[in-house]
């Protein structure tokens, strides 16, 4: 093996009292343990081993707590913001561990080539099913609006859902889903993290899988990621392209659910997680946002999608219905709605207010799905 | 053709290495190796390189591999310095003995026979980071 022939620019001779580094408790080991804490007088230290030559090792070495460990171990935190500490060493030994050099430095500056990559957890378990990441000039952490979190949830969530839907075949059901497939969208929350903002789910959790579906739960959150890599897959190149492939509506609304929206402080959207092969990460921008528009647009034109005038009466939250009826008392449309748009629906039964509402029809079935709702022009 | 040759384990590894309870190697074991296809210097153990003297003996004579192609994705990303790489072999009894070890259920040592050629044995795996 090469000698370790790098070293950040600005890395400072210092000592921080170590003379060997003997891992306490092991976190990660591959051909010997990569990631794990030394204790010393002065605290505790996390080790993460970087990098190794013929005669010596080399590892990243920042003060660390029980706490940080913990949030490791769970789940909570990457690999990588694990190091990610306001004081940062690089400390070379021979091959037994006895220190030879300590030098101070920051994260940043370590070749990238040398640390884990940024969204890898300590073990496979605890990678994220699913992770979405809203990333915009004007956010950093401590002051990202509302409006973003909500959009990556309600996004991720609604996206989820319509998949879990595609996969079951459940589309043509009437209203509030059969509780068994909430276990395939309603995703424990793993992790949040607002340096952009970031939300990550995990598996079900066991309780949910009680359900009928348990035992090929595993088999549809396969098909559900395939169908959402195909879809990214798209995304990532349709905006590029003068006519994009046709996807289908039902990809499409899974993609209008995670796009950057047209106006907003969000410039791009990453997704991730164990959902897709090869730990692929796919990035959306306003490029992507305005292919998926269009696409919907086209999309929908071809699909009996139509606006219905009126307003809505005998709503039934259990099902998540309502009847639309025009001035005259007549019946409209009996039509069925997502959890998404129910409380705004609810909102113009409630107040008796006129609504326009796009509809598309499902053959041979007598509701039609509600897609949107807004106010009937006066 | 056929080989008769007793399966052995290299010379001077410590007494009772592999552990009894160790397996004879069976179905798909992956690696991080630095180049594909891999070569011998992606398969040199701790007790070969001479690392971690004073640890375990008898892991420091084999080899740690994965189970999974998700498990060793994961060992590349959280290690990129081992290797941009992963290779697979399909083990078989006649190459050596298995075992899960550290406590972590995706780590498992495998300790090759003399006779095993683990540079023909494993092979480059398509997509690598």
């Amino acid at each position: 093996m090469p000698e370790l022939n790098w070293m950040p620019e600005h890395a400072a001779d210092d000592d921080i009292g170590l003379e060997s580094i003997v891992p306490e408790d092991v976190l990660y080991e591959y051909d010997g343990p990569r990631l794990f804490t030394v204790a010393s007088d002065s605290g505790l230290y996390l080790c993460y081993l970087c990098d190794a030559g013929d005669t010596r090792f080399r590892f990243v070495v920042v003060p660390t707590s029980e706490k940080i460990v913990a949030r490791l171990k769970d789940g909570l935190i990457t690999a990588y913001e694990s190091l990610d500490q306001p004081r940062v060493w690089l400390i070379d030994t021979g091959l037994s561990g006895e220190v030879e050099r300590t030098v101070r430095t920051n994260l940043i500056e370590i070749d990238q080539r040398f640390l884990p990559k940024p969204t890898v957890m300590l073990h496979p378990d605890l990678e994220p099913v699913l992770t979405v990441k809203l990333q915009g000039q004007q956010m950093r952490a401590g002051a990202v609006p509302a409006s973003v979190m909500k959009r990556a949830i309600d996004g991720a969530y609604g996206a989820l859902k319509k998949l879990a839907e595609m996969v079951e075949g459940v589309q043509e059901a009437a209203g509030r889903p059969v509780r068994s497939i909430r276990t395939l969208y309603d995703l424990p929350a793993q992790r949040v993290a607002f340096a952009s903002f970031e939300v990550a789910f995990g598996l079900p959790e066991a309780a949910q899988q009680e359900l009928a579906i348990r035992e090929d739960a595993a088999a549809k959150l396969q098909r559900m990621s395939i169908i959402l890599a195909d879809s990214l897959e798209w995304a990532r190149t349709a905006g590029g392209q003068a006519q994009p492939a046709d996807i289908g509506l039902d990809k499409l609304e899974v993609l209008d659910k995670l796009v950057p929206l047209r106006d907003g402080v969000t410039d791009l959207v990453q997704i991730s997680g164990r959902f897709f092969p090869k730990r692929s990460i796919y990035t959306l921008d306003r490029t992507a946002s305005l292919a998926v528009k269009a696409a919907l647009l086209k999309a929908r034109a071809r699909d009996d999608v139509e606006t219905l005038e009126g307003t809505p009466r005998e709503f039934d939250k259990d099902k998540l219905s309502f009847i639309l009826r025009n001035d005259g008392g007549a019946d409209v449309a009996h039509c069925v709605l997502s959890e998404e748009l129910a409380d705004e629906a609810y909102e113009y039964y409630h107040n008796n207010v006129k609504a326009k509402v796009v509809v598309r029809r499902v053959k041979d079935r007598k509701p039609v799905e509600v897609l949107g709702i807004s106010p009937a022009e006066a | 053709m056929t080989n008769n040759a007793p399966l052995t384990f290299p010379k001077g590894w410590p007494a009772e290495c592999p552990p009894v309870d160790a397996a004879d190697a069976e179905g798909d074991i992956y690696r991080v190796v630095k180049s594909t296809p891999p070569t011998d210097g992606d398969f040199l153990s701790q007790a070969q390189l001479n690392q971690a003297v004073g640890a375990d003996e008898c892991r420091r004579c084999g080899l740690s591999v994965l189970r999974t192609l998700r498990d060793a994705e994961h060992c590349r990303d959280l290690n990129p310095h081992l290797g941009g790489f992963i290779a697979l072999a399909a083990a078989r009894p006649e190459h050596g003995k298995l075992k899960q070890t550290g406590g972590k259920k995706f780590h498992h040592t495998f300790w090759a026979y003399h006779s095993a050629q683990l540079v023909a044995l494993f092979r480059g795996v398509d997509g690598d980071a």
